[in-house]
């Protein structure tokens, strides 16, 4: 995005300047937003993946952030994160958060143990920047066959959902506490098999605790909308979720990440 | 400034409302609404001055709350460390539901003490 400079209304003040700064704010914010994306999805054979992040602001960037890499030639990592806040110092806790995950997967380490970095690495961020804290699911897939082990870890985020034959698994099992709040913090992990046809949604609360009108869109809602799309693209389902918000309208940021095994 | 959304004005600042009151030996910080992005800085702002007016206990009555996101939780756990500092612990009174079990999911509940309303939290506190 470009301003256009034009020397004969630039020192007029007023509303031109507020609208340039404006333009600039917004560059900027995308900028910052985009340097915590993955520029393109890894490519996995035998599955789809899609995200959205679909911002509240234009002019403000969050702490939410989604990323998807290869670890291994049959290993890949999707991570959904949202750190509090909202602004710059809150995307710089966020690109900590990106780079302690992709570190710590590139050390071989499994989603528990990866946590549990990101963990430490936010806890000792509290002492530099403003206090923030983070929450986080993480999930590795591996080739198995025709099908793939899924591994997840969720730090104070909303479930990972799983969509297999028309049925919702909600993996709650032991979730641990959101990032920043105790460095010696272990985190646990559930495994499953995924098979031809099954979904494996990450999400941020922007999409359950979305209003809708009387309410709050809630999990049910999303589990919901799940199922009825399961059996659609990765793309279409990420589609369909993020348009659940009535009228599109949101007021947190907004993350999903879908991976649907063909 | 929101692009999106119904921004702040249609809800939260008419439904949010948060007050501290003294109840000595114990200081109440009473919130009712919802408690978000867009009013955690004044839930934060009142219970971060009630823990350093270091009343000899503190209880933060969520009991009329409707919803709360992280940024609430950020502020319970600045308020629980801060009073940590000095051997205190924050005592929250929250009945069982969505917001009692966001702060079980998070970890936030092992910071602080729940109780299941403000008359209880009020005896336990002192």
């Amino acid at each position: 995005m470009a301003v256009r400079r034009d020397p004969a209304t630039a020192s007029h003040g007023g509303f031109e300047d507020e609208h340039r700064l404006r333009i600039e704010s917004e560059t900027i914010t995308e900028l910052l937003r985009q340097s915590l994306l993955p520029a393109r999805l890894p490519e996995i054979p035998r599955a789809e993946i899609a995200a959205r992040l679909e911002s509240a602001s234009r002019v403000n960037v969050s702490g939410d952030f989604y990323d998807c890499f290869a670890v291994e030639e049959d290993r890949w990592l999707l991570v959904i994160a949202d750190v509090t806040g909202k602004g710059p110092g809150a995307a710089a806790t966020a690109s900590m958060v990106r780079y302690a995950v992709r570190t710590a997967a590139s050390e071989g380490q499994n989603p528990p143990q990866i946590a549990a970095t990101a963990n430490r690495v936010v806890y000792l961020g509290r002492a530099d920047t403003a206090d923030r804290f983070a929450t986080l699911a993480v999930a590795e897939i591996s080739a198995v066959g025709e099908e793939f082990n899924l591994q997840t870890t969720v730090a104070g985020h909303p479930p990972v959902l799983l969509a297999s034959g028309g049925e919702i698994a909600r993996w709650l099992a032991a979730p641990g506490p959101l990032l920043g709040l105790n460095p010696d913090q272990r985190f646990k992990s559930r495994s499953s098999r995924l098979g031809a046809g099954d979904v494996a949604l990450l999400y941020t609360d922007g999409l359950s605790e979305a209003r809708i009108a009387g309410g709050r869109l809630g999990e049910e809602a999303v589990s919901a909308a799940l199922i009825d799309h399961s059996a659609e693209s990765a793309e279409a389902i990420a589609s369909a979720l993020a348009g659940l918000p009535a009228g599109g309208q949101i007021t947190d940021d907004l993350t999903i990440l879908v991976l649907k095994v063909n | 400034v929101e692009e999106r959304g119904h921004g702040g004005a249609a809800f939260d600042p008419l439904d949010f409302d948060v007050r501290s009151e003294v109840h000595d030996p114990a200081t109440v910080v009473a919130v009712r609404g919802e408690v978000d992005m867009n009013t955690a800085p004044r839930l934060e702002e009142t219970l971060l001055a009630a823990c350093d007016a270091a009343p000899q206990s503190l209880v933060l009555d969520l009991c009329e709350v409707e919803f709360i996101d992280s940024s609430a939780l950020r502020v319970i756990i600045l308020a629980a460390e801060r009073l940590e500092t000095s051997g205190r612990r924050l005592h929250v009174a929250c009945a069982a539901g969505p917001i009692r079990r966001l702060l079980e999911l998070t970890g936030v509940a092992v910071m602080v003490e729940i109780h299941e309303n403000g008359a209880r939290a009020i005896a336990a506190a002192t």
